[in-house]
């Protein structure tokens, strides 16, 4: 039996009745989501290309902004060679071990190295299953740890040094790196010998407005919004993308969030129209955060000047 | 058996041979940003082969000998590809401007210049603007000029091209014919095309003429049924969609649409007056599309729109409609006005005036406030706050906006806070300075004047009275005397003191200073509304010195260094003026420095030396704090340690500190477990700063000067040294710390800045030079790249020798100009190569500002 903490009135979940829970919320290797892509335009062409290139053999690489759908793409690509996916976000804290494996070192004192204590990283699970690896920012890895990715790619075998043993990288493992296309030069640019590995290079930025029209409606069940409510806050999404003064625009996550704030208000207030006020007040509480602007300049007022000029209010 | 030749299986160009000519036209250009590989050059055909076996055809389209051949390029190159391969594609196209250049030369000596072929600058043009989904129309003229060249050269071109008589129609053609039609506004063109990615879908998708363009939209309506875009319901009529989104849209206006192509017009009368009912803003939606797509007339859509804004019932049903239908008319505009001027205050209703005005490039806001003055119930909602929205001069506008202000100043004198009257003064100073129209400005300077007078009143303490009455008469408000006089008296002010309030005369600025009854912030104020003769300066200055008035002696010394040091020198007072200067206005004395050094006797540099350095450290430890925070950071891996966990290296693992930490618990072997192993944490910092400071310019380089002494130690105290690298430029370059150098005692850099001297002009090429050699002992990082100058340079950056190098490095660059910088073109050319970020100043000390936000937005 549980203690519970003085004071508290919530009622705390019983240690057998938690494993259970966990148990119940485990998710198994067999369930695969339903991936919702609008596959148009540059989408098409992007996961195309990408299924062309795990065809030929080739790795391929992915080029765009933050929250323009990188990672839902190399998702559907899994989901579509019905492959298991795995990936990594590489910044300064990444070692060859996050990626390849670790020893657990109380079982090498009992065991010493062996494929008993080695716990594989997502890396060599995934050369092993076969299954899709997304290597995103990969650009922001060091060089080193970018290297233990060559013989993998290349030889299509992986070194394990403390068991000193190679072993064998499946047929059907496919690799997909991604980037932020303004860190395609200056020290964040990829080293040569990976970007020479990468036959493959898509591209994608911030979709034409019909195609965004399209994912925000995808992505946006709660509810279904009025046409002059879509075009009101792609409007303002656009006009963001275009300012003089903001240098990093909202993302497609932005515009989505955008929408189900406003349809969940909406559904919240019991309204079947959403008031160009609605529009405007969600506007601030959603986009002041999700740009950057340049030094010296306040996003909020930027926002509502650009609320007035689409919606005639701020 | 025969061979099979697996080329002959391709009906379009063999992938291998398309490939080979790819590459070898890529090779031919200069301005490629990676070499091709002969990786590049087997994956293309690997790449179509596989497109081929996912369509399950071998006959290839341009599309995917794009796609092939654009992919598999380096991203940075890929617009040179996709150039490459339209040439490929589409030779004719570049060749027929080649020749037209050449035979319409009207003389033939002249070098015929290549000019950059249309579907280039199509292509740049479209993939700039793919976004928005426009295209210039400086671009667009230029095809409509081709075509027009193309029409009256055609028998000269033909007779030599095709002696047999007139070619038949190309894809190409029917390009050209769409492309302008499009640009002209003709139907069904511009529904159709303007509902394409670009113009260029044409050719690629091989569309040879209007039917397979209708066709090839109409797919593409089909397949976003209930998602059809706005911008492109006015393309339903033109294709055979109509059934299909009656059959399976549940969008209302798409099927609205639908009824009327397809000619049912009572199911479309029923729907339309449905819509009224529910949401008349989509009315304007579904009129617009079918006036422009050709199927009703003006006159019936007007009169819809009518119909629908007699059901709006908000302003904001009335604003989206008149923007959907891009129409106005009086009635509508009559409409509008009566709901906004029921609003409770102007503001927003003006915005939406103003947002109408601009869309639809009509005068709407005079009309607005015309209406609203007639109305006595709503006159008095004019209050100030409105009129920077109000562009225009009415003399009823004034006074309402005075009878407003007057009822405001009434309202809190009921409460009598003096923080209220505070705001309010600041509010209307602040509205002052944004009302466009000026001659509104004298009766907002009488009602900050009300105001003024009210808050002094509302004020009961005695010093603060004096204070704020100095600062208030300083900034040009007129208080009423009288007034201030007999409420002053009241709290307790004498009359000397209220008259040296009230009156900026120095006499009584002198006796301040006899009487020692201000602080140093109080002569300061009084100093900068007096405007005092060389004279004067130097009596004040001997009257502060013989009576040992430090704060007076402070103020005075922070306006003119110089005189303060001669007077003191002539009294023998030195030592007492220095020991005036720390007790206040530090960064006015650094100033003073710069401007006088060489006039400060030798005897006296080194003592007020020590005290602009104690001045230095502690301003900036100040800006330091407020600006900078306490974060630190830094590029090289600071160590510590923390225990063990899954991912990391075991050559992580300190076995020393390990081994103490479980004999520390008592374990034995068997009761180790991961987190009881101890390894060192590798962190890096953030950021790696490149600045260059211009510190040329008679003034600007002094007053300069004094501001960056403060920017520099502050950067010193917070950065790490490995990280920061400074120069400042004039015609030398002065190197004050170097990147990855030891980091400097910061008395001496501070020294070495107090003695820096300009000798005049501007000589930029070494300092770049120095910035290329320091960024590149840097490995990676973010790199910062801050110029702070004037940019009179007189000099081309692309020619310096390192310009390819910092380029590539691609640090991300900020140039700090000031707002008038006379060299806007040379500021732009630096724009232009680095991608830089213009930062404009006004004065230098925002110089400091503007670095910390660079620093802690990053």
């Amino acid at each position: 039996m549980s203690k519970k903490p003085s004071g508290t009135t919530k009622k705390t979940i019983e240690d057998s009745e938690f494993l259970k829970i966990f148990k119940e919320s485990i998710i198994s290797s067999e369930e695969t989501e339903k991936i919702d892509l609008v596959l148009e335009g540059q989408y098409k062409m992007a996961f195309e290309g990408i299924m062309d290139a795990y065809n030929a053999g080739l790795y391929a690489g992915l080029i765009g902004p933050v929250g323009v759908g990188k990672t839902t793409l190399c998702r559907k690509v899994a989901e579509d060679l019905k492959r298991g996916f795995y990936w990594v976000t590489f910044s300064d804290l990444i070692r060859p071990s996050t990626l390849i494996g670790s020893f657990d070192p109380t079982l090498v004192f009992k065991l010493g190295y062996s494929p008993k204590s080695f716990i594989p990283g997502p890396f060599t699970l995934a050369c092993l299953e076969g299954s899709v690896f997304l290597a995103n920012e990969i650009n922001r890895g060091d060089e080193y740890i970018l290297n233990s990715l060559l013989d993998a790619l290349e030889e299509k075998r992986l070194y394990i040094p403390q068991l000193r043993t190679w072993i064998k990288v499946h047929d059907d493992f496919f690799f997909i790196a991604a980037m932020n296309p303004s860190e395609l030069k200056g020290t964040r640019s990829l080293p040569r010998a990976i970007k020479d590995r990468i036959k493959v290079w898509c591209s994608l930025t911030y979709p034409p407005r019909k195609t965004e029209e399209k994912i925000v409606r995808t992505q946006c069940t709660v509810a279904d919004l009025e046409r002059n409510v879509l075009d009101s806050i792609l409007d303002i999404i656009t006009k963001c993308r275009t300012h003089d003064l903001i240098e990093k625009p909202p993302s497609i996550r932005t515009s989505i969030g955008f929408a189900k704030l406003i349809a969940a208000r909406m559904q919240r207030e019991k309204t079947q129209r959403a008031s160009n006020a609605l529009i405007a007040e969600i506007a601030q509480l959603v986009l002041p955060q999700s740009v950057e602007v340049i030094p010296g300049q306040d996003a909020s007022i930027i926002i509502k000047k650009i609320c007035v000029e689409v919606l005639g209010i701020g | 058996m025969d061979e099979i030749n697996i080329e002959d299986l391709f009906k379009s160009i063999p992938p291998i041979i398309f490939s080979s000519l790819f590459c070898e036209k890529m090779r031919e250009r200069d301005d490629l940003q990676n070499s091709l590989s002969t990786r590049q050059a087997l994956a293309i055909p690997k790449l179509l082969v596989a497109t081929c076996f996912r369509k399950s055809t071998t006959n290839l389209t341009p599309e995917d000998y794009l796609r092939a051949a654009v992919i598999t390029t380096a991203p940075e190159d890929q617009e040179i590809a996709r150039s490459v391969v339209m040439d490929i594609l589409f030779p004719k196209l570049s060749m027929k401007q080649i020749e037209l250049d050449l035979s319409t030369k009207k003389d033939p000596s002249e070098k015929a210049i290549r000019k950059q072929p249309i579907i280039d600058q199509i292509l740049e043009e479209t993939q700039k603007n793919a976004y928005s989904g426009s295209i210039s129309q400086e671009l667009l003229d230029g095809v409509v000029d081709f075509l027009g060249e193309m029409g009256s050269s055609m028998s000269l071109l033909s007779d030599t091209e095709d002696p047999d008589g007139p070619k038949e129609k190309t894809e190409l053609d029917f390009f050209f014919d769409a492309t302008a039609n499009w640009k002209s506004g003709t139907q069904p063109y511009k529904a159709l095309v303007d509902y394409l990615v670009d113009p260029t879908e044409i050719l690629i998708k091989k569309l040879q003429n209007l039917k397979e363009l209708k066709d090839y939209v109409g797919q593409k309506l089909i397949s976003s049924i209930n998602n059809i875009p706005t911008s492109a319901l006015s393309a339903i009529p033109y294709t055979n969609t109509a059934d299909a989104i009656l059959k399976d849209s549940k969008n209302q206006i798409e099927k609205t649409i639908a009824e009327h192509t397809l000619n049912q017009m009572k199911e479309f009368e029923k729907s339309i007056q449905q819509m009224m009912q529910t949401n008349p803003e989509s009315v304007a939606i579904v009129s617009k599309a079918l006036h422009d797509s050709g199927r009703l007339s003006w006159k019936k859509h007007t009169e819809l729109i009518e119909q629908a804004a007699k059901n709006a019932k908000t302003s904001s049903e009335i604003y989206n409609l008149i923007k959907n239908a891009n129409y106005l008319s009086k009635r509508i505009k009559e409409q509008l006005f009566d709901i906004l001027s029921k609003d409770s205050t102007l503001t927003k209703p003006l915005e939406m005036i103003l947002s109408l005005e601009n869309q639809l490039g009509q005068s709407l806001s005079v009309d607005f406030i015309k209406q609203l003055l007639s109305s006595s119930d709503v006159k008095d909602k004019i209050s100030y706050q409105a009129l920077p929205a109000i562009p225009f001069y009415s003399k009823e506008i004034e006074n309402a906006v005075v009878d407003s202000c007057n009822n405001q100043l009434a309202k809190l004198q009921e409460k009598s806070i003096p923080r209220k009257f505070e705001e309010l003064f600041h509010d209307i100073a602040d509205i002052s300075s944004k009302v466009k129209n000026p001659y509104y400005t004298s009766s907002l300077d009488k009602i900050r004047n009300a105001a003024a007078n009210a808050w002094m009143t509302s004020i009961h303490s005695k010093q603060s009275f004096l204070n704020t009455g100095f600062s208030l008469v300083r900034q040009g408000v007129k208080l009423n005397e009288q007034m201030m006089m007999e409420y002053g008296q009241s709290i307790g002010c004498s009359v000397d003191e209220l008259n040296e309030m009230l009156y900026t005369d120095f006499e009584s600025f002198l006796k301040s200073i006899r009487n020692q009854s201000k602080d140093v912030f109080g002569y300061k104020n009084s100093l900068q509304g007096l405007n005092l003769t060389q004279n004067q300066v130097q009596m004040s200055n001997e009257t502060a010195l013989s009576h040992k008035n430090r704060p007076a002696l402070g103020a005075l010394a922070s306006e003119n260094l110089s005189l303060a040091i001669k007077t003191a020198q002539k009294m023998g007072a030195e030592d007492f003026l220095l020991s005036s200067l720390s007790a206040g206005f530090g960064e006015d004395i650094l100033r003073q420095w710069f401007i006088f050094r060489d006039d400060i006797p030798s005897v006296m540099r080194d003592k007020l030396k020590k005290i602009l350095r104690k001045i230095v450290i502690s301003t900036a430890m100040d800006m330091a704090r407020k600006k900078l925070g306490s974060a630190e950071s830094g590029i090289m891996a600071s160590s510590q340690t923390r225990p063990f966990k899954e991912g990391d290296e075991l050559d992580l693992i300190d076995i020393e500190q390990t081994l103490e930490n479980i004999i520390s618990m008592g374990k034995n072997s068997e009761q180790i477990i991961p987190d009881d192993f101890i390894v060192h944490d590798q962190r890096k910092g953030r950021i790696a700063l490149v600045i260059l400071l211009d510190i040329s310019g008679s003034m600007t380089g002094k007053e300069r000067l004094a501001y960056c002494s403060f920017l520099i130690t502050m950067l010193l105290s917070r950065l790490k040294e490995q990280e920061i690298g400074i120069a400042l430029f004039e015609s030398d370059t002065h190197v004050l710390l170097e990147v990855m150098d030891e980091k400097p005692e910061i008395d001496k850099v501070i020294d070495e800045l107090l003695e820096i001297r300009a000798r005049g002009g501007t000589v930029i090429n070494r300092a770049l030079t120095w910035a290329y050699d320091q960024f590149k002992k840097i490995d990676e990082e973010q790199l910062y790249f801050l110029v702070a100058s004037d940019f009179e340079f007189f000099y081309n950056i692309r020619n310096h020798k390192d310009f390819k190098g910092l380029q590539k490095l691609s640090p991300k660059t900020y140039l700090i100009a000031p707002g008038v910088s006379i060299n806007n073109w040379e500021l732009k050319q630096w724009e232009k190569a680095f991608k830089a970020n213009v930062v404009q100043i006004h004065n230098e000390k925002e110089i400091i500002d503007t670095v910390c936000k660079i620093i802690s937005n990053r």
